[in-house]
């Protein structure tokens, strides 16, 4: 099997928690942070195939989430992975040219991965192999880690190792890669694992201009890809400030949700579309009468762009029932459009955004609705360029 | 149409009624309202009633006044209409009772909003006035829904943080003496900055309180007003303005149009416009507002607000006293009983009868701004006599 990129995005979250490592944001999840990657790959070339790894949980409304936030054709197909970075590996190599691949880890070292695939040989298979270790890392009593790298990945290893020695391991934890890697010289890459490991390793061999093998582990399985051409374009999306965990709502409350309302929002507040109407008027949220010409139901939906500017802001800070606080809510005024937004401040300490402050409006969970995922767009401050 | 005169007006003083029940507040309110009317009226006589509540208490609000007040005999209507509901609920009685159809009518206010917790008085407010899939979910609680606007305000204008204390120090200076104000207690300016922030801009001393409450006014035609008094207060201008309703879609957020809307209307039908205006009672659900108001009411230029209250204009010995009550600042704001107990003030006050009596005042303004910023009314009253 061969594949080869197209182009290539990272991303990390810029939330903080109390031990002072990287966390998912509290309106961060498996849907927000794939959507947030694969925005940073597609450059308007249709998508027909998405592909999207995970070894948490996806949300029931995550693929319908999903294509409306990237605006995908009617006939693409969103297919949902449970997996690690083996699954990735094999979701990559099989794909047809023009698919995306997403690979999403909420977990203790939160991430996210995106590919598009063309057609080539840039990437090509280098080996498959199982092991009879019924090892999946589930906790437990049965969470032994030298057990497992000793009696699973150390075979794995030895056996993708065969022809050639990978200059990339990933897809487990960092500490048993770097038992694993004995005096080999890995490529640097950050200390990941799970499905988007295996793609932040190939941005970092072509970010060094290294080619060679990768291999992903996973439980008792393992994959390996040769990486042989080089020079396609990698996007690190990950902010340079860092902001706290905000503690949980002080009085948890179950925030009411009606699940006519949420469907008939759905497309429009996911997807961030306007309605126009014949006459050209843009309204958001869509409105069935226009309030320029006064036609009924003659709009369509448009998808608007995500660039804005805030026109007011207020942070608040009293305590509220099933809120954190403090938090920032904005009006934002969208680019090249008459409209405007309410939206919660993100990725941001709460009170440091100030009116015309520029920035994005970015899918986010903005709230969990008798536990329902609430997706919608938040505002994310554009950060001053790095001295 | 006939004129309308208010004869009779009354409240049960604000606050935390946590002992009183809005089956025991409503006839308080009726009850002193009865008693104030010169020459006396019979519950009897009271031919239709309007009842101004904003969130329902023990149940249907209607039956409840009837029920709780002996007033089985007489058509009640509810009137709900965000924060301007006592006074469109004036406004309405004053059209059936102009109309012809009532020569005498009950306007009752009242709301419980001590009955939850504070914070859960807000989740019910934003259900009340959220569209429910786009902004419900975003904790735009009434202290935010009021700050984006005056966040843009100060920002466009430069009204600052100690311009909006001052509306603060001045309702609390006027609740002092007054015996139904919620938060009777003087401030300084230095406290009002200091004080602890609920929504930036606001702190808590820029935020009326929560308040339990109940007002009520008794409205006659002019041929049966002098059968009760020798001194009416005439009903010349009512407005009911609206707005958009959600903040996205709200083109310049350093005005309420709602307001503008409601006071244009008033000031039509009274035949009047803002420099005739004596005293006024405005909607200071947050100080930063009555800055606000000043200038939608047409008290100063647009971006005079700061000047205006800096000037001392608005204060008791000034040319126009706002809130010679304490304003829902320090008097206190039960929604629907909100609008009543202002005319329930200017009643006093144009009769030259209040505690912190305006001298000479001959008109008066009563106003409100609410929901989601999107319902303004105004109630414009006259006193008898030239």
């Amino acid at each position: 099997m061969e594949s080869s990129f197209g182009a290539l995005a990272t991303y990390r979250p810029c939330w903080t928690d109390a031990s002072g490592g990287l966390a998912a944001g509290p309106d961060e999840d498996v849907v927000t942070m794939a959507v947030a990657v694969a925005r940073a790959v597609l450059n308007g070339d249709p998508v027909r195939h998405v592909a999207l790894v995970s070894r948490q949980s996806i949300p029931a409304v995550g693929r319908a989430a999903i294509a409306s936030a990237l605006n995908l054709s009617e006939t693409a197909v969103v297919e949902t992975v449970a997996g690690g970075a083996v699954s990735l590996v094999d979701a990559l190599l099989a794909s047809e040219p023009g698919s995306l691949v997403i690979g999403v880890e909420v977990g203790p070292q939160p991430s996210a991965a995106a590919v598009i695939t063309r057609g080539g040989t840039g990437v090509s298979a280098a080996g498959h192999a199982e092991h009879g270790l019924p090892a999946g890392g589930s906790g437990g009593r049965h969470d032994d880690p030298r057990f497992i790298r000793e009696r699973a990945w150390r075979p794995l290893l030895e056996a993708l190792d065969r022809d050639r020695k990978a200059v990339a391991i990933t897809g487990i934890p960092p500490r048993a890669i770097r038992e694993l890697a004995d005096d080999r010289r890995l490529v640097e890459s950050p200390d990941l694992d799970g499905a988007p490991a295996p793609l932040f390793a190939a941005a970092a061999m072509l970010a060094a201009d290294v080619t060679g093998k990768l291999v992903a582990l996973e439980g008792g399985s393992g994959a390996a890809f040769e990486l042989r051409e080089l020079g396609w374009p990698v996007t690190r999306l990950q902010r340079h400030e860092t902001v706290q965990l905000p503690a949980p709502p002080s009085v948890a409350a179950e925030i009411a949700i009606s699940l006519s309302a949420y469907e008939r929002a759905f497309e429009a507040k996911v997807g961030l579309k306007a309605a126009r109407c014949d006459c050209g008027e843009l309204s958001l949220p869509p409105r069935s009468h226009c309030l320029k010409c006064g036609r009924q139901n003659a709009t369509r939906l448009v998808a608007i762009p995500h660039a804005g500017e805030v026109y007011s802001v207020v942070t608040v800070r009293v305590p509220l029932p099933g809120l954190s606080v403090p938090y920032s809510i904005a009006i934002v005024s969208i680019d090249e459009t008459p409209l405007r937004l309410l939206s919660p401040v993100t990725d941001a300490r709460a009170g440091s955004v100030a009116i015309g402050r520029r920035g994005e409006l970015v899918l986010r969970r903005l709230a969990t609705r008798e536990g329902i995922p609430d997706y919608g767009y938040a505002f994310q401050p554009t950060e001053a360029v790095a001295s | 149409l006939r004129n309308v005169a208010i004869v009779g007006a009354g409240m049960i003083p604000f606050g935390e009624l946590f002992g009183t029940g809005i089956k025991e507040m409503l006839p308080g309110a009726v009850a002193e309202a009865l008693a104030s009317v010169d020459k006396g009226m019979e519950r009897a006589e009271i031919e239709a009633a309007w009842f101004g509540e904003l969130t329902t208490t023990d149940g249907f609000p209607s039956g409840v006044l009837a029920d709780s007040c002996g007033l089985l005999d007489i058509p009640v209507t509810r009137v709900e209409n965000a924060c301007a509901t006592g006074n469109d609920a004036l406004r309405n009685a004053v059209y059936a009772v102009g109309g012809g159809y009532f020569d005498v009518a009950l306007v009752v206010g009242a709301d419980k909003t001590r009955e939850s917790s504070p914070g859960a008085t807000f989740w019910d407010w934003m259900g009340l006035t959220r569209d429910m899939a786009w902004d419900y979910p975003l904790g735009l609680i009434a202290p935010a829904n009021f700050a984006l606007h005056v966040a843009r305000y100060m920002h466009e204008y430069g009204i600052t943080n100690e311009q909006m204390a001052m509306v603060a120090v001045k309702n609390h200076a006027n609740a002092v003496n007054n015996p139904k104000a919620h938060l009777r207690f003087p401030i300084t300016l230095e406290k009002v900055m200091a004080a602890p922030r609920v929504v930036d801009p606001f702190g808590v001393l820029d935020c009326c309180p929560q308040s339990d409450g109940a007002a009520a006014l008794l409205v006659t035609s002019t041929e049966v007003a002098r059968r009760y008094t020798d001194h009416p207060v005439w009903v010349r201008g009512v407005g009911l303005g609206v707005d958009r309703v959600m903040h996205a879609h709200k083109a310049d957020m350093t005005t309420f149009p709602a307001t503008t809307r409601a006071a244009g209307r008033a000031y039509a039908m009274a035949g009047i416009g803002p420099a005739d205006i004596d005293v006024a009672e405005v909607h200071d659900c947050f100080t930063g507002v009555e800055l606000m108001n000043y200038e939608d009411l047409g008290f100063c230029d647009r971006g005079e607000g700061g000047r205006l209250i800096e000037s001392g204009a608005t204060q008791l010995s000034g040319r126009l006293p706002v809130n010679p009550s304490g304003g829902l600042k320090a008097k206190g704001h039960p929604p629907g009983a909100t609008g009543i107990a202002q005319c329930v003030e200017l009643f006093d006050q144009l009769r030259g009868k209040a505690v912190n009596q305006v001298d000479g005042a001959h008109w008066g303004l009563a106003h409100n701004i609410g929901g989601p910023t999107a319902v303004g009314a105004v109630t414009i009253l006259e006193a008898d006599g030239a």
